[in-house]
């Protein structure tokens, strides 16, 4: 018999809920008064590209912010491959994040604007991006190698001078603004005004997504900061403080796909100098960049499986077989710099050295796709590109070709939301919870994720109605930090998972945790800590598997293994208050049927067999960190 | 003035003077007959002009007139090209003339700023879509299916009884049903909000019930749910104040589709156009009302 859990524990909107209960001594009636804790996780894609980006003009798409705003406000559009798309729910916010790269002098090439037709090489571009499809595609391929985007080339020429334009960017970028201006309507749907900043060099790729707090008055005040000026992330960041000084504005930035950065998103040891970090980096690091984005549809970077060798649940999606463009394999000494568990691992270790932990970031999952829809739920994938949208072979066809090799389509990850706990559904209010990192990644479903960790919990913090009160005013939620452990006192941890209202049931929760020994090493531990269906937990495992239920010819699945809600007071049984530490849950729902097992069931077609068609789709929460006094 | 703009023979028909007017302005120099070119004192300057920014200098009289002498030469192959048809087969001319094409088109409902009637109008026919929610008040008491459908129902059954019995007498509902990590009460929560929480089959069901008693139960992603509402406020109609932007926006977006295709059809119509067909040799021929792209 579970425990009666009473109201609010993860979902507590209204003042008045204790409608029924009496008021005493001096307290206000109200339990909230004079709270202003987030009550209500929004979900939101922070990584849209659309029509306005280079590459989605060479790949076919038609779908502009405007219609994006509006698909991800629950309203249908008819995609760029000509079919009706319509999300299950509307999003809460969205950010249109095209690429600053290029921007808006694509569209100049398309429409052959004397001012770039001069150059020969750019009006045959032109004729083949109004040939589109192969050609279109073709015209993306040769700009990434000119720009030195696809490998060491001697040959790469450099892109044309006539591709850098400003008053061509300008005009794109104050269209997006004004876009967002528009469908920006605070409590109700918030558009966040940013861009892609697209690091490639070598082909490996060192994205960051760029997201103001701010409006129009101070975004359009510089332009988008190019990686054609400058591949080097710290002169990202330094673009962005002097933003921050000349406009009084406030903006941040989102790395993501460190698992085709080979090696190099999470360093030890910089890539521009060759030397270790130093404070200057790890500063400005952790400044700018306070959240990652770990799951999208070009793979999960929670952790990989070589890393995690004790974790059965580490293989999912996983691209590792190079660097964006394939052009250098991946090594496995990468792979330690490319996944957030490792990275967050790392931190620990420059922390001990330099003062500061340039890899204390939270986690939140976004789409990266490219056709202006956000639509990444299983049964409801319209995938990265106008060619890899719903057809009756997306699945078995290249998504992208480099020379001789080729991601797959069915390789495409139908990922990722990012939740956010913020206190009201507002620019503000959603940069602000990004800051503080009180956010989560889901890979599709809308979970509802609670986690807590204190010094004072007790059992009925997780049994009372108040308990996230008690989250807040014992404990720090997720993304804060936990000090001053008193003798012999191990942390404690709240956790609450309740499923996606119209998804899948949880097989189990997780809590990850990552610690620095005395010697300087690092180690990681998961710990099983809610089991579905009164499962036995042995040795920190659930002792058997959920089960499964997926029919894959028909791709269904039924919720009658896993449970809808999952909550527990949890104490971490080995801990040393001498040592750095990191804790973050990771929730896991039964098995259900992949994106490519809607696709053969709609399309009636036989896959291959290295088609994977089940998926167990989960949540990663922003750590809670431990740093012991000194 | 800006009713005529809303139809489309008026707009096509300014579109004719609009595209004359820019033809005489891009021919301002040339005389009735062709074969004249007569270079305007404005050209001249403008010419000066131009070579004034790239050089941050006027042009010296002989450079002035170098570049008179080379816009002479740019004008007479710019008309024999022209009469030999060799704009015709250049996809970067034919790009680039479309694009201005379509700028005119966008400029065109630019100018048409929206009239009151018409966002009054525009408002009443999608009423529905600005409509403020609708806000319930209601209590829940929920039923896990851990143990499968039937037990559940039995057991709201059970207690649906009883609390139907002691409808008079206010219950304390915090120890009834399973525990489920949502609020027993909610008040004044918008339609959207109990969909995001429960789910839409949840809020369907819940919108059919009557107020005051409880009933159920019904179903939502989690389980089972017996409710009881309390209060149930229908949106209200929103004034065009209250909405104001939103309209205009929404007005803007469908217009600037709807005036686009106004003004491709009305040119499209002067055409009539013939496909081959590719698999039969025959031919197929449209009629000029049916626009090309309507096939495509």
């Amino acid at each position: 018999m579970k425990p009666k859990l009473n109201a609010l524990l993860i979902y507590s909107i209204a003042a008045s809920v204790f409608a029924a209960e009496h008021e005493e001594g001096n307290k206000n009636y109200s339990p909230y008064v004079a709270n202003n804790y987030p009550r209500q996780v929004l979900f939101g894609d922070t990584h849209l590209h659309t029509a306005q980006s280079f590459d989605a003009i060479a790949f076919g798409t038609s779908i502009g912010p405007e219609q994006a705003y509006q698909f991800a406000r629950g309203k249908e559009v008819i995609s760029s491959s000509g079919m009706p798309a319509k999300l299950s729910r509307p999003l809460d916010f969205l950010v249109v994040a095209d690429h600053a790269e290029l921007m808006g002098v694509m569209g100049e090439v398309l429409a052959a604007n004397p001012a770039v037709m001069g150059n020969k090489g750019i009006a045959r571009w032109h004729e083949m991006l109004k040939a589109g499809g192969k050609q279109g595609l073709q015209v993306y391929y040769e700009m990434l190698k000119a720009a030195g985007f696809t490998d060491a080339s001697e040959e790469n020429s450099g892109l044309p001078k006539e591709l850098t334009n400003k008053k061509m960017t300008t005009s794109i970028w104050q269209k997006n603004i004004k876009a967002a201006e528009k469908y920006n309507e605070p409590g109700e749907f918030t558009a966040l005004i940013g861009y892609e900043w697209s690091s490639n060099e070598k082909g490996n790729n060192l994205h960051r997504v760029v997201i103001y707090r701010d409006g129009e008055k101070q975004t359009s005040q510089t332009l988008p900061f190019s990686a054609l000026v400058s591949g080097n992330p710290e002169d990202l960041w330094l673009a962005l403080k002097n933003y921050q000084e000349k406009t009084g504005g406030k903006v941040l930035a989102i790395p993501h796909n460190g698992n085709l950065s080979n090696g190099l998103m999470f360093p030890l040891v910089n890539p521009e100098t060759g030397q270790p970090i130093t404070k200057e980096y790890a500063k400005l690091r952790a400044e700018m960049e306070p959240i990652i984005e770990v799951s999208q549809i070009k793979g999960d970077g929670e952790t990989h499986p070589k890393l995690s060798k004790n974790d059965e649940f580490a293989d999912y999606e996983t691209w590792d077989r190079g660097n964006l463009t394939l052009s250098a394999d991946k090594k496995d000494e990468m792979l330690e710099f490319e996944y957030a568990r490792s990275a967050l691992k790392n931190g620990l270790v420059v922390e001990s050295t330099l003062g500061i932990n340039p890899f204390k970031f939270g986690m939140i999952g976004s789409t990266d796709s490219h056709t202006g829809l956000a639509a990444v739920e299983e049964e409801n994938f319209f995938g990265k590109l106008p060619h890899a949208e719903p057809s009756d072979h997306r699945v078995e066809h290249a998504l992208m070709k480099f020379g001789e090799k080729a991601y797959m389509g069915y390789e495409m990850t139908s990922s990722g939301y990012a939740a956010v706990w913020a206190t009201e559904n507002t620019r503000e209010g959603i940069w602000d919870a990004m800051k503080r990192k009180e956010v989560y990644a889901t890979t599709g479903p809308r979970m509802t994720v609670r986690f807590f960790g204190s010094w004072d919990f007790d059992q009925e913090d997780a049994y009372s109605n108040v308990i996230v009160k008690s989250g807040y005013s014992k404990g720090v939620p997720m993304g804060g930090d936990l000090t001053s452990a008193a003798k012999n006192e191990s942390p404690k941890f709240l956790v609450s998972v309740l499923k996606d209202p119209i998804g899948a049931n949880l097989d189990r929760v997780q809590i990850v945790k990552g610690w620095l020994d005395n010697a300087g090493k690092n180690h990681e531990k998961v710990y099983d800590v809610v089991c579905s269906d009164n499962r036995a937990l042995n040795n920190n495992r659930c002792k058997t598997a959920v089960g499964n239920t997926v029919n894959v010819k028909n791709a269904t699945w039924v919720n009658s293994i896993g449970d809808t809600e999952m909550v527990t007071l949890w104490q971490d049984p080995d801990f040393d208050s001498a040592l750095k530490a990191f804790y973050y849950v990771r929730a896991i729902e039964i098995p259900t049927p992949r994106w490519t097992a809607y696709d053969a069931a709609y399309y009636e077609f036989d896959v291959s067999n290295k088609v994977k068609m089940t998926t167990q789709e989960r949540a990663y929460t922003s750590p809670i960190w431990y740093t012991p006094r000194k | 003035m800006k009713s005529l703009l809303r139809e489309p023979l008026f707009v096509f028909l300014l579109l004719g003077g609009a595209i004359f007017a820019l033809f005489q302005y891009v021919s301002e120099d040339s005389m009735p007959d062709n074969a004249d070119i007569f270079v305007s004192i404005k050209r001249i300057k403008n010419i000066a002009l131009s070579f004034e920014k790239a050089w941050q200098r006027p042009p010296s009289e002989k450079e002035q007139d170098t570049l008179v002498q080379n816009y002479i030469r740019e004008e007479v192959l710019y008309r024999e090209a022209l009469a030999m048809g060799l704009d015709r087969d250049d996809a970067i001319v034919r790009s680039r003339l479309r694009q201005k094409m379509e700028f005119i088109s966008e400029d065109l409902i630019n100018l048409d700023k929206p009239k009151e009637q018409e966002l009054q109008t525009y408002l009443m026919a999608h009423q529905e879509d600005y409509r403020q929610p609708t806000r319930l008040s209601f209590q829940q008491i929920y039923f896990n299916t851990n143990d499968g459908n039937e037990i559940a129902q039995s057991k709201a059954a059970s207690l649906l009884s009883k609390l139907q019995v002691t409808a008079k007498v206010t219950v304390d509902i915090k120890a009834l049903g399973d525990s489920l990590m949502l609020p027993q009460q909610f008040n004044d929560e918008t339609d959207r909000n109990i969909e995001r929480v429960f789910g839409e089959k949840f809020l369907n069901s819940l919108q059919k019930l009557s107020i005051g008693s409880w009933q159920g139960p019904i179903q939502s992603g989690f389980g089972l749910h017996l409710v009881r509402i309390k209060t149930r406020n229908m949106g209200e109609m929103p004034v065009l104040n209250d909405v104001r932007q939103n309209v205009i926006r929404d007005w803007s977006s469908i217009k600037r589709k709807q005036s686009n295709k106004v003004f491709y059809e009305a040119l499209r119509k002067r055409y009539k156009v013939t496909v081959e067909n590719l698999n039969e040799a025959s031919k197929t021929s449209d009629d000029s009302s049916t626009p090309a792209m309507a096939k495509i």
